[in-house]
């Protein structure tokens, strides 16, 4: 109860580095999980519907990418940006834009992989139909894109679920310098060095209500569509 | 009669055994044909080969002056998450949404299921859903129809309207229908001429009541 309090008491008191912790998570998730929803659904959409010589190591790569621990984006994200680094000259080093970097590098091969499957599995009748018209290439892929949009919905919120979680690769490459790169987690990461047991709970509750809420946004877009098209 | 259609040495294999092998075949205008064989004879092989969503191994598809102007429906075609009238008026140009839906209800009536216009197309029953298939492709002027197995799931009533409206169609615009099917009585019924197909191979064609003839006295191996 004494915890509870506490949180409301930081989220709404005079102090506002809660809030602006929550502000730099938010930012920085939105921006990542747009970034690579747009490369990754492009690219994964290309990847599910189409055959090619060089594919299936493509796929390899890619699965192999898709099970990359953070820290090691974070690391090599650090190297590349780092002073003596071939991007050092863009001084990027523990701002915000690096830390959009490390996650948009972290997450989109995850997008890739899952739209790829997602677009494959519905990619071959959908195109045989729309072919079988010619309603052409505009056509086509809108139309598949259309078809699997609540599919594609979840590999976003899964992105997203991923970079806001996430810890290893901001703390690399934002270094968690207080007011400016320091977010939710690596906040937790902190405080419960320091013994502040009481405000990482806080934090890590906040955490999953923030997922709760888009969650359940989602899950009411999905439901209003598919309502929608019942009703008919 | 002109011919809009022609299919030499086609070939097409599945993983080294040849599951078709068509020498030569002509198509021309204003006729029906018929695919008739068994399941597994290659009849949709060879339909998707046709309608260009399937390379084949070697061979040679000329199609006649106009170029390869058809409209296909595969034997499992694809239901959208969208109103029938929508699915079937997708590429057609109307003046405005209400003149499409007309448009759609009229093609759909045509088929006897103007009532669903309004409804999703993938909650359509499977009878439904292969008239539907039809109205579409009777929305466009074409100078080719491939159909793989169009009515399999249809009832006998809904056979017979979907034949009258495909009747219609093409004494309109003097189209070639080409069907696959299994159903030797709708082979008898609705083609001018009938290709039989067993293993990937032309056993018999010519004209629907020969074709058949020939097709049994192979089945019992009386010829
Ligand atoms: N992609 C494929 N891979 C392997 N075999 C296939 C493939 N598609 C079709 N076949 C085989 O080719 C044969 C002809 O199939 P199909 O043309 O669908 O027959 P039909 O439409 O006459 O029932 C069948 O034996 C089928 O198993
Ligand atoms: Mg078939």
């Amino acid at each position: 109860m004494q915890t509870f309090l506490r949180i409301i008491g930081l989220l709404f008191g005079p102090d506002g580095e809660l809030r602006g912790i929550i502000a730099t998570t938010l930012t920085l998730s939105v921006f990542s999980t747009s970034l690579s929803s747009v490369i990754g659904i492009c690219l994964g959409s290309f990847l599910g519907c189409s055959a090619f010589r060089g594919k299936r190591l493509i796929m390899r790569v890619l699965h192999t990418l898709m099970s990359m621990p953070s820290v090691v984006a974070g690391l090599i994200v650090f190297l590349l940006l780092s002073r003596k680094g071939p991007l050092g000259q863009f001084g990027l080093l523990f701002s915000m834009p690096a830390m959009v970097i490390a996650q948009v590098f972290l997450i989109t091969p995850v997008m890739i992989g899952f739209s790829a499957t997602t677009v494959a599995a519905r990619a071959q009748p959908i195109l045989e139909t729309t072919r079988g018209l010619r309603l052409g290439k505009g056509a086509e892929i809108r139309l598949i894109l259309r078809e699997c949009r609540l599919q594609l919905l979840s590999v976003i919120l899964m992105g997203f679920g991923r970079a806001i979680s996430e810890v290893g690769a901001v703390s690399l490459v934002g270094g968690n310098v207080k007011y400016r790169t320091r977010v939710m987690t690596t906040t937790i990461m902190l405080e419960t060095s320091m013994g502040n047991f009481d405000f990482s709970i806080a934090l890590g509750i906040l955490l999953l209500l923030i997922s709760l809420l888009i969650n359940s946004l989602a899950q009411y877009l999905q439901e209003r569509g598919e309502k929608h098209l019942r009703n008919n | 009669m002109r011919s809009i259609l022609e299919i030499t040495n086609l070939v097409k294999r599945f993983a080294d055994s040849e599951i078709l092998h068509i020498h030569h075949l002509v198509f021309h205008e204003k006729k029906r044909y018929a695919f008739l064989g068994e399941n597994g004879s290659g009849k949709s092989t060879l339909l998707k080969i046709l309608a260009g969503v399937l390379p084949a191994d070697s061979g040679r598809i000329a199609w006649g002056a106009k170029g390869a102007d058809f409209a296909y429906i595969p034997q499992r075609p694809y239901c959208f998450h969208l109103p029938v009238w929508k699915s079937i008026t997708l590429g057609i140009t109307a003046k405005n949404k209400q003149q499409k839906k007309e448009i759609a209800i009229a093609a759909l009536d045509e088929v006897g299921i103007g009532a669903l216009a309004d409804k999703a197309e993938v909650y359509l029953s499977g009878g439904e859903s292969q008239r539907a298939m039809l109205a579409r492709v009777m929305l466009r002027e074409r100078q080719a129809l491939l159909l793989d197995e169009p009515t399999s799931a249809v009832d006998y009533e809904g056979c017979v309207l979907a034949e009258a409206a495909l009747n219609k169609y093409q004494s309109q615009n003097g189209c070639m229908i080409l069907f696959a099917t299994h159903s030797v009585e709708q082979a008898r019924r609705f083609a001018d001429e009938v290709i039989v197909l067993q293993n990937g191979k032309v056993i018999a064609a010519g004209s629907a009541e020969q074709a058949i003839h020939d097709f049994y006295a192979i089945r019992t191996g009386l010829s």
